[in-house]
């Protein structure tokens, strides 16, 4: 808060004078202030609850619900301004812009991209509100503010009611209390404005001193402990979920049970990591691949010394996953550990727990709320009750005293009782050291595997191909030759007898080797096209968008030449890709965008055409999708009804050579 | 006439040595590469050169580079290019300095000797020589929204053969039309193309040549591909 503001509160505040900034109408006006102000204060809490309820029902959006919460933290500032003398300035954050479409189509939010405007506005409405430090000031004074600013607030008015009441039965003191009433309105309402100022203005950027900071840690350790408690049941009941579902359904439903499990267990352990710092990894052996079939169709799966043969690739998919999981010690450990954390936590975190939560919400909060009702209804309002309520046991201790008492010795030994759970639990969630080897050479062993069949299909996709060259070099070409042999050997022995037909049929020889030789292009064209040998990618590429039968821009960054397969495969699946593009989408433009970064080929074929593209079995963008295979590259595919279709290929590859390679359009001549 | 070859393979440098022999065609020198290629045009003067694509040492583009090299040292000089496959980019390439006296063919042309010499001839005068298949692929090239799409079938054939580098009388007699018709077709091409008509067969060839080799999409339309023009073109222009 500026110093400027905090100046103009005290000079308009009644503090020098008889006389308030509004008169002596001020003094009439400003129990009624406050008795106004005061049922403000009445209305946070429920709005809190409205708040938290609608934000975490999610519709229509969390920061709905907070963003609408800001009218009354948004009025008692205009108040705290108009009535108590203390400007306060609007402390929220700009709105974030609504997004931008980029020119592929997709809206882009961080790493994650929407074809809809709707969730990207959505998660940046959502981030604006949660990291706005506002948010959460504004939060905690609907909560803060019954008790203090109400009390502020509601003092006159009740001294002034409370007098009025008493001031026939005794005079002297009803009197008493309603000119106190009356004196101190004004000063309580700009009081009431000054507390208003701490929460409301604007956040000051200092960081927080040593004290605050260590409380801050004390306060987040107890409500993480107390929140470790309430899960500790959780965990309970996941334990007791996945010990029904082996008694019932080992097979189908216990595998469900383990993996929802593993999800609850994971998000823990990021959860003990980020409150403790006690890091635990992830213990789980990787899925194994799909099992492949024999000959008949059935699928053989052995476990341990036995063994059983599948009917369906279901059955053995359920087998292998039920296999999976039950060997792996990781599935055990965590049952233990769910089933071990409720009487944990009991042992180590009810003590504190109690000690905070009954020490806050028993005898502070509940104090607070009876004393300040007593106090605003004058029903049960004495000076005993006010100074010293009952503690069970221990009467002569003021409830509010012992609450915090209790409160600061729980939240003092939480952070320590949090680490001791995190070193408990990382004994069973973590991995062993057998199970960290056993993982390694799991991860290197279904590496090889992949390997083994990429390589397998690659080798086959390249029998194939030669086979095919095979037989067209022998339908073709080789017996074109054949019949220039024959037919030339036809024409020598008749050029004696009859020159006419001789020089006939050395014309359709001549006929036929021209044939043969296009022939003979075309496959050439087929195996590896003479103008990628000749320039590269970059050239060959836009070769390919000029021979297209539509307008396709080439825009390349390739600072250097990749492997000969790699180059032939891209410029294989963008020759598809343009085909399809002029052909099937009817597309009249597209751009295509080589480029190299962080060691990946990415490839983006962007048309204008009607989309509705799927990578279907046996189709061309499935050939694409199995020759990237043997690179371990990816296709992915957005082709929505109406377009644009935009293919992305990427290929982890290394360049050669550090030759840059420029970008050109369409029929602009290269240099 | 005086030629320069340069072709590596053994056999269709002799076949073609004897070929163009046959029709008065002579040749001065036969070379393997392209450094050679410069070296005996310096030295030879000849009239043309009929240049390989791919030579020497790195049988890549090697040929066209060096027939570029030697139209950059001697504008206009003419240059038959032959390939055993043609691609547009050569083509491009060859035609982008807008002079005549540029022919690229594929070898095959060759077996049809009549129309080869005469191919050669042409270039060798300043006229052009461009294969049946790269004018095919020039026109291939272009979308259903380019001037050409407007085109009739019998004008699109004029046009290809004119592309070719024809004279008026081949392409009539082709055509089986008269003279007369194919003036027609062709003010009725140029019309369609947006191209002043000329009565210089040579400077009509390389207008449309120009044309095709230039096809840019219409800055006036919107480019959906494009669509926001202030991102700058990553590689530049």
């Amino acid at each position: 808060m500026r110093r400027g503001s905090r100046f103009v509160g005290y000079v308009s505040a009644p503090l020098r004078g008889l006389a308030p900034a509004g008169g002596f109408a001020g003094y009439v006006t400003a129990p009624l202030r406050g008795l106004a102000l005061a049922g403000l204060a009445l209305l946070g809490p429920p709005l809190l609850v409205v708040i938290f309820v609608g934000a975490h029902a999610g519709l229509p959006s969390p920061a709905f619900f907070v963003e609408h919460g800001r009218r009354l933290p948004e009025l008692a500032r205009r108040l705290a301004g108009r009535w108590g003398g203390v400007e306060i300035a609007s402390p929220y954050r700009p709105a974030p812009p609504p997004p931008v479409r980029d020119p592929d189509g997709w809206h882009r939010d961080g790493d994650a991209l929407f074809r809809s405007a709707f969730p990207p506005a959505y998660l940046a409405r959502l981030r604006w509100i949660a990291r706005d430090p506002a948010t959460a000031r504004d939060l905690a004074w609907l909560l803060l503010n019954p008790p203090i600013g109400g009390v502020l607030a509601g003092l006159a008015p009740a001294l002034i009611g409370g007098g009025l009441a008493a001031v026939w039965s005794h005079r002297p003191a009803g009197a008493a209390a309603l000119l106190l009433g009356l004196a101190l309105g004004p000063r309580l309402l700009h009081l009431h404005a000054r507390w208003t100022r701490v929460l409301l203005a604007p956040s000051s950027r200092r960081a927080p001193g040593r004290v605050a900071a260590a409380a801050g840690a004390r306060a987040a350790a107890g409500a993480r402990l107390c929140a470790s408690v309430v899960l500790s049941g959780v965990a309970m009941v996941f334990a007791v979920t996945q010990v029904v579902a082996i008694g019932l359904m080992p097979a189908r439903l216990w595998p469900e049970t383990v993996l929802g499990s593993r999800r609850f267990v994971s998000w823990r352990r990021a959860r003990i990591g980020a409150w403790t710092g006690v890091r635990i990894a992830e213990p789980y052996r990787p899925e194994p691949p799909p099992p492949d079939p024999e000959p008949d169709g059935s699928y053989r799966l052995g476990w341990g010394p036995v063994g059983t043969v599948h009917r369906t690739r279901a059955a053995a998919l359920r087998a292998r996953r039920f296999g999976w999981l039950a060997r792996d010690r990781a599935s055990w450990r965590d049952l233990a550990w769910l089933f071990l954390e409720a009487p944990v936590a009991a042992v180590l975190f009810a003590g504190p727990a109690v000690l905070i939560v009954g020490g806050l919400a028993g005898l502070c909060w509940l104090w607070l709320w009876t004393e300040a009702l007593g106090l605003l209804t004058g029903l049960t309002w004495s000076p005993d009750d006010l100074l010293h309520a009952a503690v069970p046991g221990w009467p002569g201790l003021p409830a509010p005293v012992a609450g915090l008492a209790a409160a600061a010795l729980g939240l003092a030994v939480a952070p320590a009782l949090l680490r001791c759970h995190a070193l408990l639990s990382r004994s069973l969630l973590g991995p062993t050291r057998a199970a960290l080897l056993t993982g390694r050479v799991d991860t290197l062993t279904s590496r090889v595997d992949t390997l083994t069949s990429s390589r397998a299909r690659l080798r086959d996709a390249q029998a194939a191909e030669l086979r095919r060259i095979e037989r067209d070099l022998h339908d073709g070409a080789q017996a074109r030759w054949v019949a220039v042999g024959m037919t030339l050997g036809a024409a020598e022995g008749l050029i004696d007898r009859d020159p006419e037909a001789a020089r006939a049929m050395i014309a359709g020889a001549k006929e036929m080797s021209v044939t043969a030789l296009a022939e003979l292009r075309e496959l050439i064209r087929g195996i590896h096209p003479p103008v990628l040998a000749d320039r590269g990618l970059a050239d060959a590429v836009r070769t390919l968008a000029m021979d297209a039968p539509l307008e396709a821009e080439v825009r390349v960054r390739l600072p250097g030449r990749t492997a000969a397969p790699i180059e032939a495969a891209v410029y294989f699946a963008v020759s598809e890709l343009l085909t399809n593009a002029a052909k099937h989408a009817a597309a009249s433009r597209a751009l295509v965008e080589l480029r190299h970064a962080d060691g990946v080929l990415t490839v983006t074929v962007t048309d204008d055409g009607r989309g509705g593209a799927v990578i279907g079995r046996g189709g061309g963008l499935h050939g694409i999708r199995r020759r990237l295979d043997g690179f371990d590259g990816v296709l992915t595919l957005s082709s929505p009804p109406g377009g644009p279709t935009v293919a992305t290929l990427e290929i982890p590859c290394a360049l050669s050579s550090p030759r840059m390679s420029t970008s050109s359009g369409k029929g602009s001549p290269t240099s | 006439m005086r030629v320069v070859l340069a072709e590596d393979v053994y056999l269709l440098r002799e076949g073609l040595t004897h070929l163009l022999r046959a029709h008065d065609v002579e040749i001065v020198a036969a070379v393997e590469t392209g450094a050679e290629l410069l070296d005996a045009l310096a030295r030879h003067r000849p009239h043309a050169a009929i240049v390989d694509v791919r030579l020497p040492p790195g049988y890549t583009d090697e040929g066209v580079r060096a027939a570029i090299e030697a139209r950059t040292r001697h504008p206009g000089f003419p240059v038959l290019v032959l390939s055993q496959y043609v691609e547009q980019i050569y083509a491009r390439e060859l035609l982008a300095d807008g002079a005549g006296g540029v022919g690229y063919l594929l070898k095959d042309r060759v077996f049809d000797t009549g129309h080869f010499v005469d191919a050669l001839r042409r270039v060798a005068a300043g006229g052009t020589a461009m294969d049946p298949e790269v004018i095919a692929k020039l026109l291939g090239g272009t979308s259903p929204l380019h001037p050409v799409a407007s085109l009739s079938p019998r004008e699109r054939e004029v046009l290809q053969l004119m592309a070719q580098g024809r004279s008026n009388a081949a392409i009539a007699g082709q055509l089986y039309i008269s003279e007369g018709t194919l003036g027609k077709h062709i003010a009725a091409i140029f019309a369609k193309l947006g191209l002043q008509a000329t009565d210089d067969t040579n400077r009509r060839v390389l207008a449309v040549l120009a044309f095709l080799n230039h096809a840019r999409p219409d800055p006036a339309r919107p480019d959906p591909a494009r669509p926001d023009p202030a991102r700058p073109d990553p590689a530049g222009p």
